[in-house]
């Protein structure tokens, strides 16, 4: 393959790469918000993401399908009902998991042991109701009007999908900006997220904005479900494991903690990943083929945790001693 | 302290060995749930006779030669069924004590343990197989007695990859750390199964076969004719796995009572303090990973040699948990807890989860009804029998929220001393 | 004059732009009793903690007998025989009191790994020494009734005083105490005194103290340092810096300042 071949090969790439980041931002989002205001890692984000996948489809499947709504309407309404349940899951995860921890004397590891038991949890949950009505493998039912091309290059083009995701994505993280930057709750999630005492001391519900915080993050991964459904064509109830993962590594490298460093991290790991995807096989003449594309992203992770601990865009956090 | 061989507590534990012992004679029939019970029961006497703060070594040498030397042998040779048990839980008793080791006792939460099982795993199979003539060339495959080297080869090689893994990420924070090691144990287990090129050294997803089998030469002297069907190989195992199980807890016995135990609950209780107390961080994280991760490796070619197969599905993800869930269950930090814990989950997994899978396989082909519903509509995907992670997930939340130190939790008290003579102040002297 | 057991010099730390400890310069002499004073934020414990090798200075150097100590890892520190407690008490709450005071003594071993796994003789020889030497320790400070008890359940007097022993089981020439009298009754003040005295005259190992205790710093210390906003504005006997206009200022404000130094004059 020449150079110029591996030229045409970039905008197409840069393209998917872009979309993938975006999906991987929004779910991002989710950890860093935790993170940021409990300092715990939601290990059961992953499973949260994966619920508001299953939730979509199956609402696009059987409540939807033959409605005649325009397929714009329907993912909508999916990405609603997707963002409803997800949303709803994590604030029940958090009253019924993590609160009663922040209370009592436990040892140090058990958040994050409870965290990955109601990650465990949730995957055989759903595979147990989804096997109650048949196959747990659940794909998204076919929708001709995003498989439309768009012309994005002279030569290229991206399916309609890609479009939607972009335009979904984008609107999640501007609409979470605002809110972080331009409302009062925003500011009290700042401020908790900053110091819990001092945040409580002046009033603050710290309570009540985890909560919130959880049914943010909660909502945006149930979107980021519907999307990933979108584009992938398929979920089961494994799927969430490693989009979570590589969510997580995005978070890490923008800065866990801050909201643009999840941002930012997102779209970086997924140009990433798919440019890395793309070009290396290409480059080792497929020794190095695209089965290691997964370990690609936990590679970064230990890069980036050795030697930039703060990630991009973080402030490093001193202990008081 | 400890009770006398004629208190009333040691007579009353091993009379209840006695009988349990007489019940697993006559009892075990096949594999059914009775005698699961039966089985559990007898394994219960271990349970009670290893209480070093209420019963005297006297009493333990008794019941535990009794039940681990002279009954389950017997019982096995009646239906190797349960001796296979007995051996699964010892191997993964002693991953759970290793583990014990780095989460327990120094308080990091590694989830990429299995990575090093594989490692003794593959270890083993490249050694001495015919796939492992083909990359390695003559001289190989070794001699199946050439095992026992091998147990001491993986218990440096899997120490040097804990090392290796360590020194990056040891610096790093809880959270982090869990992460980290999680992703470790992925590459293990992607690089098992992609790195059939371009030399193959795992064969990839289809794993390794004929590995050797060690002491395979004393099975068949042993073997008798007038005990037809019976694998003399599997009471080989038996012996070889507990006599493991003993070095482990010896290990984790002496360490615990050591300068290295100490740091270890130290750094685990308060790094700073620690530090402080002179204490090297990062060196003592290093020595607890090295070790757990030895302990692992040298089951893993155990493990290896008894299945006389390995494949990369072995070693994910799901195993690494497994293992938490057994020390979770029985105790963060305690060396009987871990082999509760162990025997706990292997015998739900293998047993429990299993019978209630056949239970409903049952109900469904002869079409039993309730309130009007057939269970032969039960959708065939319904297999209990694959819902571990519900298990495991279940168990760490409960013990977790509700019991927290574990169902046999550690006495954290090593040292002891007689403070009778010693009079309250309320300052210097 | 002897030479001084600990020299610190223009030792400089700043946090982000917030300059912490400013070009401060300390000493402390061999089996002496030295405060360290301030108001709150002067930068006190950030100095114990430059020291101590938990922050990394800035600039300057740390002389522990002659050793240059400056920027060592804080194990590396109490390796070199300088030990500390914290101002928040930093015991390990689940082992018992014996095993703190014992762990505090595990640095000066030399048997280790696998002496321990082998059960060596100098295992064996080591542990009893170390065990009995801690409960020495214990029966100095007071506790040795309570050695078998979780540490996290001793009341709060008592914590401090366990502190106390498991940083002198690492046998150190210096002793750094954070606070050590902070929320005791005067009773529970005399004997801390007590036991600083005796920490001196019968071990021979020099303290330093940060304290608001200001009886117990004036009674207790040869020589008093005042630290505020980072910097040492004061150093001498307690009757000097009791009278220093500028120490008066940092405590109390300008005003007062001016009315007291009319007083003393």
């Amino acid at each position: 393959m020449t150079f110029t071949d591996m030229l045409q090969l970039l905008p197409p790439t840069l393209a998917d790469g872009l979309v993938l980041g975006l999906l991987y931002a929004v779910i991002a989002l989710g950890y860093t918000m935790v993170y940021g205001v409990l300092g715990l890692i939601n290990f059961a984000h992953s499973e949260i993401f994966m619920v508001g996948a299953i939730v979509a489809v199956e609402v696009l499947t059987h409540l939807l399908a033959g409605t005649g709504l325009h397929p714009i309407v329907q993912i909508v309404v999916a990405m609603i009902v997707a963002a409803a349940v997800s949303g709803g899951l994590a604030v029940a995860a958090e009253r019924v998991a993590y609160r009663p921890l922040r209370l009592s004397n436990a040892p140090k590891l058990a958040p994050l042991i409870t965290a990955i038991g109601l990650s465990l949890f949730l995957q055989d949950a759903v595979r147990f109701i989804e096997s109650l009505f048949g196959q747990f493998i659940r794909p998204f039912p076919s929708m001709p009007f995003f498989d439309r091309q768009i012309p994005l290059t002279p030569t290229d083009t991206v399916p309609l999908k890609s479009l939607v995701i972009l335009i979904v994505a984008g609107a999640m993280l501007g609409g979470l900006v605002h809110v972080v930057h331009h409302t009062r709750l925003g500011k009290a999630i700042r401020a908790v997220a900053t110091d819990r005492k001092a945040a409580s001391l002046m009033g603050v519900d710290v309570d009540r904005i985890v909560m919130l915080t959880f049914l943010i993050g909660g909502a945006l991964a149930g979107v980021a479900g519907t999307l990933y459904a979108l584009e992938f064509g398929r979920v089961d109830p494994f799927s969430g494991f490693v989009p979570g993962l590589k969510a997580f590594t995005a978070a890490v490298l923008g800065g866990i903690g801050s909201i643009p460093g999840a941002m930012v991290g997102g779209i970086v790991l997924g140009i990433l990943e798919v440019m890395i995807g793309t070009f290396v096989p290409i480059l080792t003449d497929n020794m190095i083929g695209t089965e290691y594309k997964d370990i690609f992203a936990f590679a970064i992770l230990i890069l980036i945790l050795v030697f930039m601990p703060t990630g991009l865009l973080g402030r490093p956090a001193t202990e008081k001693v | 302290m400890a009770a006398g061989l004629l208190s009333p507590r040691s007579l009353g534990v091993v009379a209840y060995a006695i009988v349990t012992t007489a019940m697993a004679l006559f009892v075990f029939t096949g594999s059914g749930l009775v005698d699961t019970a039966a089985f559990v029961a007898l394994l219960v006497s271990v349970h009670l006779a290893t209480d070093a703060a209420r019963i005297d070594g006297a009493t333990r040498f008794v019941v535990l030669t009794l039940v681990l030397v002279v009954a389950l042998p017997l019982v096995g040779v009646r239906n190797t069924f349960y001796l296979d048990v007995a051996t699964q839980v010892g191997i993964y008793a002693v991953l759970a004590l290793g583990l014990n080791i780095v989460v327990g006792f120094a308080g990091l939460l590694d989830l990429g343990f299995i990575a090093f099982f594989a490692v003794g795993a593959y270890l083993w199979a490249i050694l001495s197989s015919a796939h492992g003539a083909g990359l390695l060339g003559p001289g190989f495959p070794l001699p199946p007695d050439a095992f026992f080297v091998a147990i001491l080869v993986a218990v440096g090689i899997a120490a040097g990859f804990g090392i290796l893994l360590g020194l990056p990420v040891l610096r790093l924070k809880g959270d982090y750390l869990a992460i980290v090691t999680l992703g470790f144990g992925e590459v293990i287990r992607v690089l098992a199964n992609n790195l059939d090129k371009p030399v193959n050294i795992t064969n990839g997803p289809q794993g390794i076969t004929g590995i050797a089998q060690p002491l395979s030469g004393v099975a068949a002297t042993l073997a008798s004719p007038a005990v037809p069907g019976f694998k003399w190989q599997a009471l080989v195992y038996y012996a070889l796995v507990l006599a493991l199980v003993g070095i482990a807890v010896t290990v984790n016995r002496r360490l615990d009572g050591s300068k290295i135990g100490r740091a270890w609950i130290a750094i685990r209780e308060d790094e700073i303090a620690a530090q402080a107390m002179g204490i090297p961080l990062v060196r003592t994280k290093l020595v607890a990973f090295a070790t757990g991760a030895a302990f692992a490796g040298t089951m893993g070619v155990v493990f290896a040699a008894k299945q006389t197969f390995v494949s990369p599905e072995s070693f994910d993800f799901n195993q690494s948990i497994g293992v938490l869930a057994m020390i979770v269950f029985g105790g963060l930090g305690s060396i009987r807890g871990a082999m509760v814990g162990a025997a706990m989950v292997t015998i739900l997994n293998l047993q429990i989860l299993k019978a209630l899978s056949a239970g409903l396989n049952h109900l469904r082909s002869t079409g039993f009804e309730v309130f009007g519903w057939s269970f032969a509509n039960l959708p065939t995907q319904f297999e209990p029998s694959k819902y571990e992670r519900l298990v495991f997930g279940v168990i760490l939340i409960a013990m977790m929220l509700h019991r927290p130190r574990g169902l046999v939790p550690a006495d954290r008290r090593t040292i002891r001393v007689d403070t009778s003579n010693e009079t309250e102040r309320e300052g210097a002297r | 004059m002897s030479e001084a057991l600990l020299e610190v010099t223009d030792l400089d730390k700043s946090f982000g732009g917030l300059k912490a400890v400013d070009a401060v310069s300390f000493a402390v002499p061999e089996k002496a009793i030295v405060s360290v004073i301030g108001p709150n934020g002067a930068g006190k414990t950030t100095f114990f903690n430059l020291v101590t090798g938990i922050y990394l200075p800035d600039g300057g150097r740390v002389r522990l007998a002659g050793r240059d100590i400056t920027g060592l890892r804080a194990d590396r520190v109490a390796d070199a025989g300088l030990a500390r407690t914290f101002q928040n008490i930093r015991l390990f709450a689940g082992m018992t009191v014996l095993e703190n005071v014992v762990v505090g003594h595990s640095l000066r071993l030399t048997s280790g790994y696998f002496g321990a796994l082998f059960r060596t003789a100098r295992f064996r020889a080591e542990n009893a020494a170390s065990i009995a030497r801690a409960l020495d320790l214990l029966r100095f400070v007071g506790l040795a009734a309570k050695a078998n008890e979780l540490a996290g359940n001793l009341p709060y007097g008592e914590q401090r005083r366990l502190e106390v022993a498991r940083a002198l089981a690492t046998e150190p020439r210096l002793l750094l105490l954070d606070e050590p009298a902070a929320g005791m009754n005067p009773q529970e003040t005399e004997g801390a005194k007590a036991l600083i005295l005796a920490i001196r005259a019968q071990l021979g190992i020099s303290v330093v103290l940060i304290e608001h205790d200001m009886r117990l710093v004036m009674s207790l210390s040869d020589r008093i340092t005042v630290l505020d906003y980072g910097r040492k504005i004061a150093e001498g006997s307690a009757h000097e810096v009791r009278t220093h206009p500028q120490v008066i200022e940092a405590y109390l404000g300008r005003g007062v300042a001016a009315g007291t130094a009319g007083d003393a004059a």
